[in-house]
């Protein structure tokens, strides 16, 4: 068992060096050529209003259930309420999807890397926004965030494309339980806590949670600045995870923790709750609903309180895909069925720059929101396809 | 007194009518009538009550006929429906079960009319003709539900507790109690498996007996189960082949928009129309469906008790009142001992048949697994609280729930 452990950290050891010399060796003869000028444009905050939902339970002012989004937030900016997924073949409503098709503004047709059903282990083939961001400004990985939920840890390595241009040296990087986990037992690890046979079990659940990275990049941990905040992490709230906010209400904390602390300048918050309504209880859709968009206001209550956000940060809501509304079923919420209601969405764009209390009611596209953002940023999306949502410069 | 009430019985299928091409084309029609009104009646659970009963009384039927087709009788030609019809206490059983009118009703009113008096005696006669046998599903549906509740609502409820326990759990990311759900569901799992290895010949003991409480005779049951497992593990597969169309029924209105393209545009009313003639086809599967259980599961029984009471493994006063006395007008009580085998023979019959039983119980277990699991899985597509409650095929006879609204 020593030995193994052993030979393991050697070779961890090992290919960390190779790869730190030759990425620094890279970074450093690129950096004396084209070094990317540093970004001074607005911050960014993508929300992901995930878990599919539909358009009725919040946009619609009747039926919301998340009344601060709909009353507050839509004065403060462009609602396209008729905000759409394209409905071609191969191109489902769903969230890993719906959530590439947001970065990388195209839509592909995804299949697991190993071509295991109900894995959903993607590789975009165009760059999502984080790479186009990193490339053209000269923004460290812990500024360009993912906040992701516990229950996907596929999207966990969404943080950049297959393409040629682009690639791992852009990625963003990413908070989530799943990366809180594989910090602690590491740390655990390299520090010997507990009996031998502790210190196998940990190995064990640290080579199960490491052998989701099918992309293998992440073995060696996160870059120092998100170790450091997994370390002021643990302090706090300790090791159980029974103390930590649960379910969406984590991510609104790691992404208000993650503004004070690292001054992320492109983030995307994954929330994901209202998909527990697959297992039929309505409530947990119209409650996740109500958890994120409380979420938003905290996210919003802290950008507006911080000096350097405020009046410099945009925000873009969004769902990753919508529901059904099958009037057939006693719980009409499934997404996954090509159904028209799973196609529609809507989205919030609000900030400076963006017009107010305006409402696009003609259809727009969710692969739009890349090259708008984009616009936002002033970087230059090429390989998006869909067009900027041109209204919220008006 | 036996052999008095055969040779009269006899005598008088020698000196039955055969039946004539009217009464064959009544029957012929009768039968997809019957069907159709029970179909029609497992469109809502209330109704779906009418055709439990409905099914009992057919099990009974089935029960008898079984004896008699392995009666002297029988092998004399005689016709289970003639011999049936000419007794009293058997003529409701002379045919399928009647919905509304009492059976026989000619000769009910023949037999009651001369010695009924008085015009509210007469009423009461007329009443009882007219609604004899919606009265008599009426009562065996509900003796039959109670009996299959009490058996099958424990474990059914704790699927509900589990699913909504266990999911509101991980909603709200309870991970101290993350265990109590799936524990639940999987104790309600076994719980169910083990029901449903009994509850099929128990509903046709009931149904022959004419008595709820035989519903309970668990260990004269077993004897029979254990004696006719692999009718049992054939029965088990039958109920998970049977399940498959209601599951995919329940799945596919899912998939609506794909399979009727233009869905998503219809008027509510149009709408309407497309789920009344999806449940009637679901509610048309599912009673046929049952017919064919309710008479296989009926077969076994005749053929376990039998069998039991001629090898003397079972002995007659260990029977239901009413079999014993049907058996005994059939000549069908004596025991006919089997000759005995050389001891080895019988030491390796023995062995094989503790090893093929073993093996059979876990697969009948295996089977009603696989009948669960559609359960399960049917809740993953298309939620519905009550269906934990209620499977069509085991408790009440209610083919799909389709919101007012759809």
């Amino acid at each position: 068992m020593t030995s193994s452990l052993n030979r393991r950290a050697f070779n961890r050891a090992l290919v960390a060096s190779a790869a730190g010399g030759i990425g620094l060796a890279a970074t450093g003869a690129l950096g004396q050529i084209t070094r990317p000028p540093p970004y001074r444009g607005p911050n960014v905050v993508i929300i992901r209003f995930g878990g599919g939902v539909r358009r009725r339970e919040t946009i619609d002012p009747d039926h919301t259930y998340s009344p601060f989004l709909r009353h507050a937030l839509t004065r403060r900016g462009v609602l396209f309420s008729d905000m759409r997924i394209a409905d071609l073949e191969d191109v489902p409503t769903s969230h890993a999807q719906g959530t590439l098709y947001t970065l990388t503004g195209k839509y592909e047709a995804y299949r697991d890397v190993e071509g295991q059903a109900l894995r959903e282990r993607f590789e975009a083939s165009v760059p999502t926004l984080f790479e186009y961001f990193r490339k053209a400004y000269d923004v460290p990985a812990h500024q360009a965030l993912l906040v992701n939920g516990e229950d996907r840890p596929n999207e966990e390595f969404f943080t950049f494309a297959n393409h040629r241009l682009f690639g791992v040296n852009y990625r963003s990087e990413v908070l989530s339980l799943y990366r809180f986990k594989t910090y602690l037992l590491r740390q655990r690890i390299a520090a010997g806590e507990g009996s031998d046979g502790d210190l196998e079990k940990m190995t064990r659940e640290l080579n199960k949670l490491e052998a989701f990275d099918y992309r293998r990049i992440d073995a060696q941990g996160q870059v120092p600045e998100i170790e450091a905040f997994w370390a002021r992490w643990r302090r706090f709230y300790g090791d159980s995870g029974f103390v930590n906010p649960r379910g969406d209400r984590l991510l609104t904390e790691l992404t208000v923790r993650a503004i004070q602390e690292l001054r992320p300048r492109l983030i995307m918050v994954n929330y994901q709750d209202p998909d527990y309504v697959h297992w039929g209880n309505a409530s947990h859709y119209t409650r996740g609903i109500s958890v994120i968009d409380q979420g938003i206001e905290r996210l919003v209550a802290t950008v507006d309180a911080d000096p350097e956000y405020r009046d410099n940060t945009v925000f873009v809501i969004l769902p990753d895909c919508g529901r059904d509304s099958n009037s057939l079923l006693a719980v009409p919420f499934q997404h996954h069925f090509n159904s028209r209601s799973a196609h529609e969405i809507w989205a919030l764009v609000f900030g400076p720059g963006v017009a107010g209390n305006v409402v696009v009611d003609k259809p727009v596209d969710q692969i739009s929101v890349a090259a708008t953002v984009g616009r936002i940023m002033n970087f230059a999306t090429p390989y998006a396809e869909g067009p900027v949502l041109g209204p919220i410069f008006s | 007194m036996t052999q008095s009430t055969l040779g009269a019985a006899a005598q008088r299928l020698d000196h039955a009518p055969s039946p004539g091409v009217i009464r064959r084309l009544v029957r012929l029609l009768a039968a997809p009538w019957k069907l159709l009104v029970g179909s029609l009646l497992c469109l809502s659970p209330v109704t779906g009550l009418l055709a439990l009963g409905w099914l009992l009384r057919l099990m009974r039927r089935e029960t008898l006929r079984c004896w008699f087709k392995e009666s002297h009788l029988a092998q004399a030609g005689g016709d289970f429906a003639h011999f049936a019809g000419a007794d009293r206490e058997l003529r409701a059983c002379a045919s399928w079960p009647n919905w509304l009118l009492q059976a026989k009703l000619r000769q009910e009113l023949a037999d009651d009319w001369p010695r009924t008096f008085g015009i509210s005696k007469k009423a009461g006669l007329l009443l009882r003709a007219a609604l004899g046998s919606l009265g008599a599903n009426l009562k065996a549906g509900l003796l039959t539900i109670f009996n299959v509740w009490v058996l099958t609502l424990p474990p059914c409820a704790l699927w509900l507790f589990a699913w909504w326990g266990g999911w509101e759990n991980s909603f709200n990311k309870g991970y101290e109690q993350f265990a109590v759900g799936p524990s639940i569901a999987l104790a309600g799992v076994a719980a169910f498996l083990l029901v449903m290895t009994y509850l099929p010949l128990a509903l046709a003991r009931q149904a022959a007996t004419g008595e709820w409480k035989a519903f309970y005779g668990f260990r004269l049951l077993r004897r029979l189960i254990r004696r006719r497992w692999p009718a049992c593990l054939g029965l088990a597969a039958l109920y998970a082949i049977a399940g498959l169309p209601l599951f995919a029924a329940k799945g596919l209105l899912i998939f609506v928009e794909d399979f009727y393209p233009g869905f998503d545009a219809l008027t509510p009313s149009e709408i309407a129309a497309f789920s009344d003639q999806y449940l009637f086809f679901a509610a048309l599967y599912l009673f046929i469906a049952l017919v064919v259980l309710r008479l296989a599961a009926a077969r076994i029984y005749a053929g376990a008790l039998l069998g039991a009471l001629r090898d003397g493994s079972l002995e007659a006063n260990e029977i239901g009142a009413l079999e014993r006395r049907f058996l005994d007008r059939l000549g069908l009580l004596t025991v006919q001992p089997e000759t005995p085998r050389h001891p080895v023979a019988e030491a390796a019959r023995w062995a094989s048949g503790r090893l093929l039983r073993i093996a059979g119980g876990a697969l009948t277990l295996a089977l009603w697994f696989g009948f669960v699991a559609q359960i399960f899985l049917g809740q993953f597509l298309n939620h519905f609280w009550l269906y934990w409650l209620n499977h069509p095929l085991v408790q009440l006879p209610w083919a799909l729930h389709i919101p007012a609204g759809g």
